[in-house]
């Protein structure tokens, strides 16, 4: 009972959230129906062309930002009414995959009811990011059942993975002391931003290397999401891998972590 | 197996051994005054009963259940905390609902009714409460909750006397109709050493006192008299405290008392177990 209940205790809590985003996007798809509506009917020319795209990737920023704020009270609330760490760590994931089956599924019934709207319209360019990605893959079938299939599936994975990049960020958080977390901040901020470009730039032009870390990055990260082979399963996987390798580190973090005062 | 079994519990916080080797029982059905002065560890016990830190050495069990990371054991057992860990932005009302939710045997009438009694606003969000009502609405979860073992962190923290005493007797007669273990850790000795009927007392990380309340409040006994009354009266005596006000003394005595001994006009009292407290706990 007490199981059920801190699953339901959790999911609650992003129930006003989910509601408040989904309206957002909604306001927003409106906004721009609207727009192509109004600019009709003043513009004689036909040329007008609005295109939306990835609009279906707002929720994965949204569940990563939801996955940084499900530790403390939640964790607190836990202890509080007699719940074990490994119960709370196990609904987690249990909560984070009802929040990406339920999203992913939410996102088809938008992207199928923008392409509908957008197909009315007829100035209006409506597609996914998975669209965008794996174009060869889709080409000629804009409304097909493998896309909304494959998409359905593809967005379960990535905001699995997001929510799960978010929370360990919370937890590796929750877990650092005020000079570890600023520590933390100001050396990631410096790597990232400050010395990786730099090194990456530097030991380009002595020559040193070839070719720039970043390209063999982001060559490294097209392999890895299928961009390459054209393949969104090679991307679910990967985004497969990356959600048990957080989640591993996370319940790392969380099996000893002690309540704070 | 039944009771909460603490042994050979100790707990470091760097430099700070805040529990040294505690070995100790909780009966069941009794109502227990844990007291220490600040930092003595007595927080740091009942959260390592609950689950909310780990112990470096030793281990807890509840009704033989380990207690660490085991939720049936921690279903038996409440711990109405100094610090409350209920999410600010909920209302009282919402906890309440929840707390019903996590425990199956929480009365929720009664936690209503008791709310009413103290004079709560359950509509108030929890970060809105005062230290005195968020303490109350501590209470009234932890009387409602229906565990067989409910831990009381500083319950009275920041209320006032009607309310103290509402406490209490809400307490005993929640006891009185169905038994349960009640752990009192609270400063107010004298408050609460009627209700108590065993008393421990920890003294930096470890266990110095563990007996009933009954036999530590024999083992001395007060004095009172006029000044050279009681002077005469403390020669050779163990005194663990005087005080003096214009032309009177009262005496605070460890030892058994012989009735037949007391010189006319010394009146005698019971053991003041704040004074004996006191005595034992302050630092040489």
């Amino acid at each position: 009972m007490k199981l059920s209940t801190i699953y339901k205790f959790q999911l609650a809590e992003h129930k006003k959230s989910i509601i408040v985003f989904y309206l957002v996007i909604i306001a927003i798809l409106a906004i721009v129906f609207a727009i192509n509506a109004v600019s009709g009917l003043i513009s004689s020319q036909n040329d007008f062309s609005i295109q939306v795209t990835g609009i279906d990737l707002a929720p994965a920023i949204f569940l990563f930002v939801c996955g940084l704020n499900a530790f403390k009270e939640n964790f607190q609330m836990s202890l509080q009414n007699g719940i074990s760490r490994k119960s709370l760590f196990v609904n987690r994931i249990v909560v984070d995959l009802t929040l990406a089956v339920g999203m992913s599924l939410l996102n088809q019934i938008i992207l199928f009811i923008g392409k509908s709207m957008a197909s009315f319209s007829g100035t209006i360019q409506y597609s996914s990011l998975l669209e965008k990605i794996y174009g060869l893959r889709y080409a000629g079938h804009p409304n097909g059942l493998m896309l909304y299939m494959e998409n359905f599936l593809f967005y379960i994975f990535l905001f699995a993975a997001f929510i799960s990049i978010g929370y360990f960020i919370t937890v590796a958080f929750y877990r650092m002391n005020k000079k570890q977390k600023i520590a933390y901040v100001v050396g990631f901020y410096i790597l990232a931003f400050v010395a990786f470009p730099l090194v990456d730039e530097l030991l380009y032009k002595l020559g040193i290397f070839s070719v720039q870390i970043s390209e063999v990055l982001l060559r490294f990260l097209y392999a890895i999401m299928g961009v390459s082979a054209q393949n969104p399963y090679i991307a679910m996987i990967s985004l497969l891998m990356i959600s048990i390798i957080m989640r591993g580190l996370t319940w790392l973090l969380v099996r000893k972590v002690g309540i704070k005062n | 197996m039944n009771g909460i079994e603490v042994n050979n519990v100790t707990k470091r916080f760097g430099d700070t051994l805040a529990l040294n080797q505690v070995s100790f029982k909780f009966e069941p059905n009794k109502i227990y005054g844990l007291l220490g002065r600040n930092g003595a560890g007595k927080s740091t016990l009942l959260n390592i009963i609950t689950n909310r830190l780990f112990p470096d050495e030793g281990d807890v069990t509840i009704e033989g259940l380990t207690s660490a990371e085991n939720d049936e054991a921690q279903n038996k057992v409440y711990l109405m905390s100094e610090k409350s860990l209920y999410p600010d932005s909920m209302s009282c009302r919402e906890v309440i609902k929840w707390s019903g939710m996590f425990y199956p045997n929480f009365d929720l009438e009664y936690a209503m009714e008791i709310a009413n009694q103290f004079g709560l606003d359950i509509n108030k969000k929890v970060k809105t409460l005062s230290t005195g009502f968020s303490s109350i609405f501590k209470i009234v979860i932890a009387l409602s909750v229906n565990t067989p073992y409910v831990l009381f962190d500083e319950p009275v923290l920041g209320l006032d006397a009607n309310h103290r005493e509402m406490f209490y007797k809400l307490l005993i007669k929640k006891y009185s109709h169905s038994p349960f273990t009640a752990i009192i850790s609270t400063h107010l000795i004298e408050e609460v050493s009627m209700i108590l009927e065993n008393v421990m007392i920890i003294k930096n990380g470890e266990l110095l006192i563990n007996e009933s309340c009954e036999t530590l409040l024999k083992s001395g006994y007060s004095v009172s008299g006029t000044a050279q009354q009681i002077d005469d009266f403390i020669l050779n005596k163990e005194v663990i405290s005087i005080d003096a006000l214009g032309g009177l003394k009262t005496a605070t005595i460890i030892g058994a008392v012989d009735k037949s001994t007391i010189p006319h006009g010394i009146e005698i009292t019971g053991l003041d177990l704040q004074k004996f407290f006191i005595k034992l706990t302050n630092e040489e």
